[in-house]
């Protein structure tokens, strides 16, 4: 067990110096002067320059400048963004809790739809429920995002009038920014309209989540199915039937716990796809997140923020691949023998 | 009246190429006390009988019978959950690889607690706890089991598989069951182990009354730990009679076949020499061949072959083969 979580720690470890070698080569690679590429300051004056030149060791090798800009970044210094000379990290912190928030209650609904349905398909295996969910599966599954988004939008937003179309909160509520989850933020203000804050932070997040929340979803009812599938043709299973045990006591209590691990282990997999559907989510609901501002920072070619946001985003998916995978472990009796770990 | 009585028994799915009948009118007679062993090779289809038994086979599988009685109730017609009721009470099953039998997610001792009668328990809530740990204990030392409190800690992938079979052995029989199925339980357990099985299913038969089908591939098993085998190939029944006269005089070409391919190092074995075996391999599901299945490989076919043959009786012994091995061929 110690030596498996050794392993994945030396491996994140490796992983994340490769991330930063690849920005790292992105950021000389691209046009202009690589001291503002990296610090972020346009048109620096000589002092700046030369402040630049000697954080960043750029009068020494590339080796050097590799380290010191690990350093850098690691001690929060993200530069400042090209257009407004904000420090870059600070803004982040601002904007990263939107998309967490977005993020979570988007698989957290996945999860809650897609594991039940996947169960269902996989105890009606080839007949009507299961082609029926397997069918409307593909359906989410080939939707995009961004079209899902916009026909919400003109659905229930326009035509209905029924939920807010852009934002996180009606501007009437002045709710102070501390955590950055509005939930959360809502329940720490002292405004007087609280109730009424609360329904309408619910209903601007209903279209975002729900539309973000498709593909993971169709996702969880395709794994969950096929590896319930597994488990309930497993020996145990027909072991346990045969000692006469009820159904519901064999799905609940040995296939389902047996079933999850890999269903877990794959959700984080999609933990990538879900970033990126949630960007072009934050930008059809004017979400204000971190892919919001990241794309915003693509059109206008400020690359200072553009790395920044690689960074984050990967390290982001990186370190949640490592925690779940040491957390699946520690769960799988099977695995936590040590020779389970080593290739 | 028989314990279990099995008339006819066909196993049939669906497979690009057609229905194919795995398990083809196969007859199975078990005397309550007996000890019954049911022998063949491979994909004979000996598993498919003991699952449509036990009801557990999957849904792609069809299974018909003139009769599949259990102590005179017909298997075919019981519900689910009345089956369930007879399954693990009185009829039992221990399968091949024990290890894989047991959930790997789950300690040992968890999965006996779900096995235990509780229907049988009398004693207050309060004391639950207590007398579930003696029975454990009781069982676990019956199958001989001594360190039972690090077997019931650990997980499955931890013991070894003797260890395990006799876990499950254990469980099996905490519901007290009349008929108990192995399924070639000792195949992939170390030699020293399967004698131990072996002995333990004595014991129950002796001690307990427990009937048992014993399915395996082993002879040498089956001669000496069983009163009456059947023989089976490629899903069709070959021949079925007391042991002893069995192994005196086979009636059928493939039972004789069996029979000369274990190695007898009583008589003069030439150093290197080959062992008797039947020409050609086992058909594949796709490909039977009609009539006797054996057809192709017998040494005795003729013309008549591609019928299949009816099972005759002689003495308490039965047979399906038009020219059997008493019988001389002009």
């Amino acid at each position: 067990m110690w030596f498996y979580i050794a392993r994945r720690v030396n491996l994140f470890v490796f992983t994340v110096a490769v991330l930063f070698l690849l920005v790292f080569v992105m950021l000389n690679a691209l046009p202009g002067e690589l001291a503002t590429n990296l610090s972020g300051v346009q048109n620096p004056t000589i002092a700046q320059y030369d402040a630049i030149v000697s954080q960043y060791q750029l009068d020494k090798s590339w080796f050097n400048q590799y380290i010191s800009f690990i350093k850098q970044r690691i001690h929060g210094d993200f530069g400042v963004s090209f257009s407004d000379g904000k420090p870059i990290f600070d803004e982040m912190l601002r904007l990263l809790p939107a998309t967490i928030e977005l993020c979570i209650y988007a698989m957290t609904i996945a999860l809650l739809l897609g594991l039940p349905l996947g169960i269902i398909a996989a105890v009606y295996y080839k007949k009507f429920g299961d082609f029926f969910l397997l069918g409307t599966s593909l359906i989410g599954y080939s939707i995009p995002v961004f079209w899902l988004g916009v026909i919400a939008i003109m659905y229930f937003g326009l035509d209905l009038q029924w939920l807010p179309v852009a934002g996180q909160l009606n501007l009437l509520y002045q709710v102070e920014h501390v955590t950055g989850f509005t939930l959360i933020d809502i329940y720490l203000s002292d405004i007087v309209y609280k109730q009424l804050a609360y329904q309408d932070a619910i209903a601007h997040l209903i279209m975002p989540t729900l539309t973000l929340a498709v593909i993971p979803a169709t996702v969880v009812i395709r794994i969950t199915r096929t590896t319930m599938l597994e488990e309930l043709n497993a020996n145990y299973i027909k072991a346990a039937q045969a000692r006469g045990q009820h159904p519901l006591s064999v799905i609940f209590h040995h296939a389902l716990p047996n079933a999850i691990q890999p269903v877990l282990s794959q959700i984080t997999l999609q933990l990538s796809t879900l970033l990126t559907s949630a960007m072009v989510t934050e930008v059809i609901f004017s979400w204000p997140g971190i892919g919001q501002w990241l794309i915003q920072a693509t059109y206008q070619q400020n690359y200072a923020i553009i790395s920044a946001g690689v960074l984050v985003c990967a390290g982001f998916v990186i370190v949640v691949t490592v925690i779940s995978d040491i957390l699946l472990i520690a769960t799988t009796p099977r695995r936590r023998s040590a020779e389970y770990g080593s290739v | 009246m028989p314990l279990l009585d099995i008339r006819n028994l066909s196993i049939e799915f669906d497979s690009p190429h057609g229905r194919i009948r795995a398990v083809d009118r196969v007859n199975l007679f078990l005397n309550p006390g007996e000890i019954l062993g049911l022998v063949g090779e491979s994909g004979s289809g000996k598993s498919l009988v003991a699952k449509a038994i036990m009801g557990i086979l999957t849904d792609r599988w069809t299974v018909s019978a003139d009769r599949l009685r259990y102590n005179g109730v017909d298997l075919l017609a019981l519900s689910a959950s009345e089956r369930r009721k007879l399954m693990g009470r009185e009829i039992a099953m221990v399968f091949q690889e024990p290890s894989s039998s047991l959930d790997p997610n789950d300690t040992v001792g968890h999965q006996f607690n779900e096995s235990l009668p509780m229907d049988e328990c009398d004693v207050p809530f309060y004391r639950r706890k207590k007398w579930r740990d003696e029975q454990i204990k009781g069982l676990l030392h019956k199958v001989g089991i001594r360190d039972h409190k690090r077997v019931l800690k650990s997980y499955p992938h931890e013991l070894s598989e003797g260890l395990c079979q006799k876990v499950l052995i254990a469980m099996t029989i905490a519901y007290k069951p009349r008929l108990l199925i192995a399924d070639e339980p000792t195949t992939v357990i170390e030699a020293g182990a399967q004698d131990q099985i072996f002995k333990l299913f004595k014991k129950l038969n002796q001690l307990n009354d427990v009937s048992i089908l014993l399915i395996t591939h082993d002879l040498e098993h089956v001669e000496n730990w069983t009163q009456t085998i059947t023989v089976m190939y490629c899903g069709q029944t070959v021949e079925s009679g007391f042991t002893k006269d069995i192994f005196k005089q086979p009636f059928h070409p493939y039972t004789m076949a069996l029979l000369q391919s274990m190695p007898h190092f009583d008589d003069m074995l030439n150093h290197k020499s080959q062992l008797t075996t039947l020409s050609g391999c086992v058909p594949s599901l796709q490909h039977l061949p009609i009539g006797c299945r054996l057809g192709p490989r017998c040494p005795r076919a003729h013309r008549k072959c591609v019928e299949t043959p009816v099972m005759e009786k002689s003495r308490g012994h039965y047979f399906s083969c038009h020219f059997p091995l008493t019988e001389n061929i002009e």
